[in-house]
This record gives structure tokens, sequence and C-alpha cells, in this order.
């Protein structure tokens, strides 16, 4: 072993014991890999690989009944499986730290943050109070959070997602850690800001080495030198970021990168998507409104927003989180009834609609949610979920509706025996199949798909972003798409509509919008979305900071507080909306600016 | 020889995922011996349970064929007992029905309504949960009477907020669920809605919530009648069994012993029961919402 690595884990097993079977149940089988001195490594692997297990037994805390069976984790050369439990004490949040996907579960809420991170401090480095003070409030500036000595007595949730995740950060870096585990960092981050916090982590590897976790191998793409990729809790293949990517061996590794959606190449667009030339819209959204009131002052999420859906398209909506993106389809559906605005669908003003009318539209607008696990009642067997809006409907006698299920359940390629089980039984994938072949039962014209594969492992994302267009082809269906992941957008839609804080910033065919954006915010989506060849160019036109609160929306035009192009004329006149010569809508001063970057 | 072993094993084995949890199995054995106690009484009773022998008050446990011996008026305890349970039992039984029923209609109602009408009924359950029960049910027994349907309906009317608690609550969790939500954008009725998702999901937390229920309406009518408000006079309920042993403390412990050891039995079991239930819910529902 050279004396510069830090990590070495050498042939490691953890094995769960399974109840009165004699096999455990193995998730991480013969590890081997090494982390070097200021190395950023990348551990990638899909949910079920193991890879928070091995994540979990170096900092000895692999919970229940689980334990490494067999193998060494080396820490400077030292075997942390034999050591005692103080001494894992002493090496967690000392040699070793970690940085948890979800930053507001991880932190105490009664707490003020800088609490935290003083503790740690005393603890670690055998400090005073005041010294761990002035420690803390300099490692909570060097992560990048604004008047650190002010902040340090606020409580978690005053923080935004992306501060609360800084913050953990700074917990894991104040005492010098020697390496940092960092599982899925990112992942319940926006995406521009997710680039903020791996920029950042990045940063710290002048000090330390850095293990980072995670599921999508985009995210690994800039910054990890070296990757191991994971599958069932064995290496699948491992090597230099360039190799992996580039040339990979296994064609598991093939899959998860061919799995990442791209711009450019094939995309997966239903061919006639406008038969007759002339667009005949279905859906239309005129100047909407939709206001909440939150204690006790109201506001608007979403605000003059203006949308066509034509037949047989799909329509693109993409956004950060907060950007009103749902509340527009929900909208939609007058499952919340808007402040101001028109929407017609087919003709039919759906304001005026009657009980009886609006039932109807009910069944010819059908909403996909995002999380296949909450959108399935668990006490339902499959036939009796992809039976409920027919039976809503009285679509049929119920032989008809049986019969009708069961074909539902091929095309959206289940199981025949799905029919009877119950949702606990099926996966992620599986399970917004059921979501799928649920709104196609009653024969809809257009289909909302909220987020359809965001909460689903990428592999799955593109099978089910396939069906999707599939069966919008064979039942001659609309679509309307909403979503963060801008690649995926990219891949599916003809047009795209892309919205800030409740606003409608650049709206045009997905083609154009896409590949030369002309708002600085779309760019700086696309640039955190990272496609290589685009990284350079968007690098200036990153978007600092994180979106405002839509409680309180910035003045003038809304992004101008992160934008890179902002000038004093931003700040003070709100753009409009205007067409430019490719038929893109923009709402910007300086439209197109973003090209000569 | 091992075959067979196996299959018994394999045969305790799926009793055990049945019910699910020892507690489960411990509390339904213990409840069925109360159930071949109030069947078979009339084969299990020694002796007359109103008609005693005054030469022979006060007899210890076992002494002359009285099993758990006799009280002042040298009455059987065991057959005492044994009338009794029948009483107490469905008394118990009764009010926890009343309570339920209340409780879940209020409770449902509140989380279903808005506006005024939810304030009013959320208001009337906090202040039924505070109000002493003792003195509602001075009241109703002060007007009525003491007897049988007095008690049963005072502990209903006394114990319903609790319920309503419960069920306001989980209603409107299970309303925001998004399967609730992808219903209502079908267009369903709000009444297949409460039909189809919300009534069966708060099966397995009333299901629990109902078996401490009854343990508790079971302590209420021993105390009720211990303190002379509920339970007729001369019927031998465990709360006036324990009342009339209060004089003979010194010369009769039994007297004592005897209806507490039944009371604390029957809490037992019920508790072991909902402790049974609670478990096998949280564990379908860690396989089922995970």
């Amino acid at each position: 072993m050279s004396h510069d690595t830090i990590l070495e884990v050498d042939k490691l097993s953890v094995e769960f014991p399974q109840d009165l079977s004699a096999q455990p149940n193995v998730v991480v089988d013969d590890v081997s890999f090494a982390i070097k001195r200021g190395q950023m490594l990348g551990l990638v692997g899909e949910s079920g690989s193991g890879k928070t297990m091995l994540a979990l037994s170096i900092m000895g805390l692999v919970p229940g009944l689980g334990h490494p069976s067999s193998g060494r984790i080396l820490l400077d050369g030292r075997n942390l499986l034999q050591a005692s439990d103080d001494q894992l004490q002493g090496i967690r949040g000392g040699a070793v730290s970690i940085v948890f996907q979800d930053p507001l579960a991880s932190f105490n809420p009664v707490r003020p943050v800088g609490s935290l991170l003083i503790r740690s401090v005393m603890l670690h480095q055998m400090c005073g109070e005041k010294e761990a003070r002035d420690r803390s409030a300099d490692m909570l500036s060097a992560v990048g959070i604004p008047n650190p000595r002010q902040r340090m007595d606020s409580y978690p949730h005053e923080f935004s997602g992306g501060q609360r995740q800084r913050i953990m950060v700074a917990l894991a870096a104040i005492n010098n850690p020697r390496l940092i585990i960092a599982d899925e960092p990112t992942t319940a981050l926006d995406a521009t800001v997710q680039i903020q916090v791996l920029d950042l982590l990045k940063s710290l590897t002048a000090d330390c080495s850095l293990l980072l976790i995670t599921h999508d191998l985009s995210v690994t793409a800039g910054v990890c030198e070296k990757i191991v990729v994971m599958r069932k809790g064995k290496i699948v293949e491992s090597g230099s970021s360039d190799n992996i990517l580039n040339n990979p061996r296994e064609p598991y590794t093939r899959a998860l990168i061919d799995a990442v959606p791209r711009y450019g190449g094939q995309r997966l667009l239903t061919s006639d998507s406008s038969p007759a030339g002339q667009p005949q819209p279905l859906l239309e959204v005129r100047n909407l409104d939709v206001a909440f009131v939150q204690s006790g002052r109201s506001f608007k999420a979403v605000d003059d927003v203006s949308l066509t859906l034509n037949r047989n398209e799909t329509l693109g909506i993409v956004g950060e989180s907060g950007s009103g993106k749902s509340t527009i389809a929900k909208a939609m559906m007058q499952l919340l009834r808007p402040a101001a605005g028109r929407i017609t669908f087919d003709g039919q003003n759906l304001q005026d609609a009657n009980q009886h009318e609006l039932r109807e539209v009910r069944r010819r607008i059908q909403y996909v949610f995002q999380d296949p696990y909450a959108s399935l009642d668990p006490r339902w067997t499959i036939g009796k979920i992809i039976a409920e809006p027919m039976h809503v409907h009285h679509a049929g006698t119920a032989g008809e509706v049986l019969d009708r299920v069961a074909d539902l359940i091929e095309q959206v390629e289940l199981p025949a025996d799905a029919i009877d089980r119950y949702p606990a039984e099926f996966s992620g994938g599986q399970r917004q199949r059921i979501a799928l072949a649920r709104a196609l039962g009653v024969g809809p014209d257009l289909l909302i798909a909220d987020e359809p594969v965001s909460s689903l492992d990428v592999t799955i994302q593109l099978k089910i972003a396939r069906l999707l267009k599939s069966l919008q082809k064979k039942y001659s269906l609309s679509l309307l798409i909403i979503a963060h992941d801008l690649p995926l957008v990219y891949q599916m839609t003809d047009r795209v509509a892309v919205v800030y804080l409740g606003q409608i910033v650049e709206q045009g065919l997905t083609e154009k919008v896409l590949r030369s954006p002309q708002h600085p915010y779309t760019a700086s989506l696309l640039s955190a979305s990272i496609p290589e060849s685009f990284a350079a160019v968007a690098a200036k036109l990153r978007a600092t900071g994180e979106p405002a609160s839509p409680l309180a929306p910035p003045g003038g035009c809304r992004f101008h507080p992160r934008c890179a192009l902002a000038t004093a004329k931003c700040a003070a006149t709100a753009p409009v909306l205007t067409r430019d010569d490719d038929g893109t809508d923009v709402s910007c001063h300086f439209p197109g600016k973003v090209d000569a970057c | 020889m091992s075959a067979r072993a196996n299959s018994v094993a394999g045969w305790w084995r799926r009793i055990f995922r049945r019910f699910g949890s020892l507690e489960l199995l411990a509390g339904i054995a213990l409840f069925a011996v109360i159930l071949i106690l109030i069947l078979f009484r009339a084969q299990l009773q020694t002796h007359d349970p109103y008609v005693g022998d005054l030469y022979d008050r006060f007899s210890a446990m076992g002494v002359g064929g009285h099993l758990l011996g006799t009280d002042n008026l040298g009455r059987d305890v065991w057959s005492r007992l044994l009338e009794g349970i029948r009483w107490s039992i469905s008394a118990a039984g009764l009010a926890t029905v009343i309570a339920f029923l209340i409780g879940t209609v209020v409770g449902l109602v509140a989380a279903q309504v808005s506006g005024w009408v939810r304030t009013l009924l959320n208001q009337i359950v906090d202040m039924a949960l505070a109000f002493p029960s003792l003195i509602i049910a001075i009241i109703i027994v002060a007007v009525v009477g003491r007897g049988f349907w007095p008690l049963t309906i005072t502990l209903g009317l006394v114990s319903w907020p609790v319920f309503a608690r419960v069920v306001y609550a989980e209603t409107l969790s299970l309303l925001e669920r998004d399967y609730v939500a992808a219903s209502r954008a079908f267009g369903a009725r709000r009444s297949a809605i409460l039909l189809g998702h919300v009534l069966p999901g708060l099966r397995p937390t009333l299901t629990v919530v109902l078996a401490f229920h009854f343990a508790d309406m079971l302590v209420a009518e021993s105390a009720l009648s211990f303190l002379g408000l509920g339970a007729p006079l001369g019927v031998p309920t465990w709360g006036n069994l324990l009342q009339e042993s209060r004089d003979y403390l010194m010369v009769a412990p039994w007297l004592l012993i005897v209806p507490c050891a039944g009371i604390i039995y029957a809490v037992v079991t019920v508790n072991l029961i909902g402790d049974g239930l609670s478990s096998l819910a949280r564990k379908r529902g860690l396989r089922i919402d995970l």
C-alpha cells in the first residue's frame, strides 16, 4: 500500500441475516477499492446496489443485524473493522465524516445550526467554546453562507435547501477530515443549486479525499477522477473517469451511460406530431393566475401564464421546485381554482363547466402523479386500481372492465398475474406502469404527467419514457410533461415552456429553446444539467444563489438577482414575453445576449 | 422424524404469520378463557351466586367446597365472579361500540367539512375531552338511576371524543394522500373516496384503538360501580364485588383480591390483543407503505 492512500477497502463483504433461513443476504460482496490523498472517487449504482451499505460500514454504522463478514477497511493503514466503539466514535466526524442526501432530515430541527458545528469542533479539536465558535464561523463563510456569525444562531428551517446542504458540508469538513463520504449529496436539490454544491465539494479535495456516492453517472462526470460502478453488491467496473465514461468495458456500465438522457442523438419523438400541418389547439391557458394564502398573506404561485397544447403534441413545462409548474397542471384539471384567467379544453371553457361537464373533462384529461409509491392505494389490488377510473365513469359492464384491465396490463408490459396482487409487490418502475394503465383505461385525449420518472432509477427512467411515448402514439394522446430534468424534456417533447417563480420566461420549439436558449435562466438550467460540450460556454452564465421565495418575488425581472447579465434596467422593470423571429417567446430585456457569451 | 419436526415447525410458523405476533396469539388465547367462562357459566358455578349460607360466612379460599371462599353473607365468590363477568364484559363492549360509532362519525364529518362546522365539532371534542367524565356520569345516574343501560350509555357518551380525535387526524392525513388526489382527478365522488379509500385506510388504526378502549371501559365500569354510580346493587359485577369487599378487607382479603385479579386479567388480555394488532399493523404498514 503506497503511503498516500487514505482509504483502502479490501475484499469487504457485508451480510444481513435473513429470518429463519440459513442463507444470509449479502449486500456488499467482495468489494475492493482505494482512494488516494486529495482524490475524488465516484461510487455509482442503482438503488439496492449496496453503495450506501458500503459507506455505512466505513463509518461503522451498518444498521440492524447487518455486519461486515469479511475483508478489511483500512484508514491510513488502520483496520476500522477492528476498532473499538470508542475509537470509531472519535473517527466519525473527525477523520471520516459524511454528508447525507436530505439536509433537512439530518439536522436536529430544535437546535441552531451553529451549535452542531461548535459541539463537533469542541469534541474533536479539544478547544474552548469561543475558539470553536470562531472556527465554525470561518468554516460557514468558506462554504458560502453570508453573515456566518449571525446565521449560526438560526435554525435549520430558516435556510434554503442548498444552504442547508452547504452547512452539512461545513459540518463534514470542519474537523479537517481525511475522508468525506457524500451520499447522494445533490439528489434532493434543484439543478442550478446541485452544480454549486458539487463545485463546493470539489473545492474541498485540496485537503482531503472524497467518496461521492450517487445513482446518477452524470453527477460524477465533471468532478470525479475515478469511478467505481456497483451492482447487486459487487463491483462491476472501476477505473479512471475518462475511461469509464468514454469506453466502458462492461455492458452494465454502458447501459447506465446510455440511460442518461442527452441532447442530440435520437429523440423519442412521435413522428406524426402535427399531421395536417395546421396544429389544432386542444388545451389553451390564457393569463392564468393561481393564488395561495400563507400566514395571512396572499401570493401568486402562478402569475399570468399562457400556454397552448395542440392535439397529438407533447408539451413540456420545465422549472425548479417552487416554480409553480405542478400548480399550473392542477389548475388545468380544476383541482385548484384559478384566481384569474381562462382555461379552454377542446373549445369548452372549464371555469364555466358544471359538475357534470367537469366529470367528463376529468375523463378526457388524465393525470399521472410523480410518486408511484404514494399514488396507488396500498390496500387495493392492481386490478381494482386500474379499474377505478372506469368505475367512476361507468365505462362498461363488470366483464368489459375486467377485459379492459387485462388488456391494459399487457399494454404497459406487466405480468398478467399482476391483476390480483398489491402495489407493495411491485418496484417503482412497475408501479408507474400501473399508474399509466390506470390513466389510459377511460380513453383520455390528454395525459398530464407530473415528473413521471424523477423518482425512478436512471435505467428505469428511460424505459418508462419510451413506454409513455409509444402509448402516446398508440392511443393518439396529447401529452403534457412537467419536469425539472432538461435532457429528458429535450428527448420527449415537441415544445417546451420554461417557468421561473410562477412566470413563463421562455417558450417555443424544444429544439430551438434547448439548443440555443435566448433567456439566461434557460441557459443556466442547461449549464447545470452537464452536457459536456456546453459546460465551457455556459459556465459564465451559471445562476448564482437560489430561487427567491414565491411569497416575495423580487421586483423587475424575477430572475435578475441570480442573472449574470442583469443590469439596472432588469431590477427596475419587468420584461414582457415577446416572440422572436424563430417563434420562440422570451421574457428578457436582452434576448439572445446569451449567444454572445 | 425430522420431516415431522419440520412440518410441526412449519405449522407453527404459519400460525405465527397469520397472527403476526406472539402478543396477539397470547391475547386471543387468554380471551378464549374468558369466553368459555361466560358461555359455560351455569356448568362451572358450584353454588347459587345470589343465595348465601350465613353459617358459612367468610370461608377462606378452598374451604368447604368454596373455590374462592365466601363473602359476608356466605355467598360463593367463584360463582358470583362468573355471574359478573358477563355483565362487566358486555357493558364495556357495548360502551366501546357506542363510543366508536359516535366518535367515528363526528371525526369523519369534521375532517370532510371546512369552516365553522369543523371548528364547532373540534371545539365540542376538546370540551368533551377536558370535561371530567365522572361528573357527567354522576349527573346521568342521578337522573336515570343505576342500571346496565344508563351505565353503558354513560360510558359511551363520555369516551367517544377519543375516537373522534383519532379518526379526524387520520382522515385528514388520508385525504392528503396522492391516491386520494388521483381518485379526485378521475372525477370520483366524495362518497366513493370515503368508502373506497378513507374507511379501509382507517381500519388498522381503529382496530388498535378499539382494543385499548375496551380495556379502558372495563376499568371505568369497575370504577363507577365501586363508587356506586354503575351497576345496580346486588349484581355481582367486578366493581360491585370490589365495593362490597371494602368493609371486610382485614377479615377476608380474598374478597378484594378476586375481583382485582379478574379486572387485571381482562385488561392484560385486551391490551395484549391491542399491542399485537398494532405491531401487526406496523409490520403490514412497513410492507405496504414503503
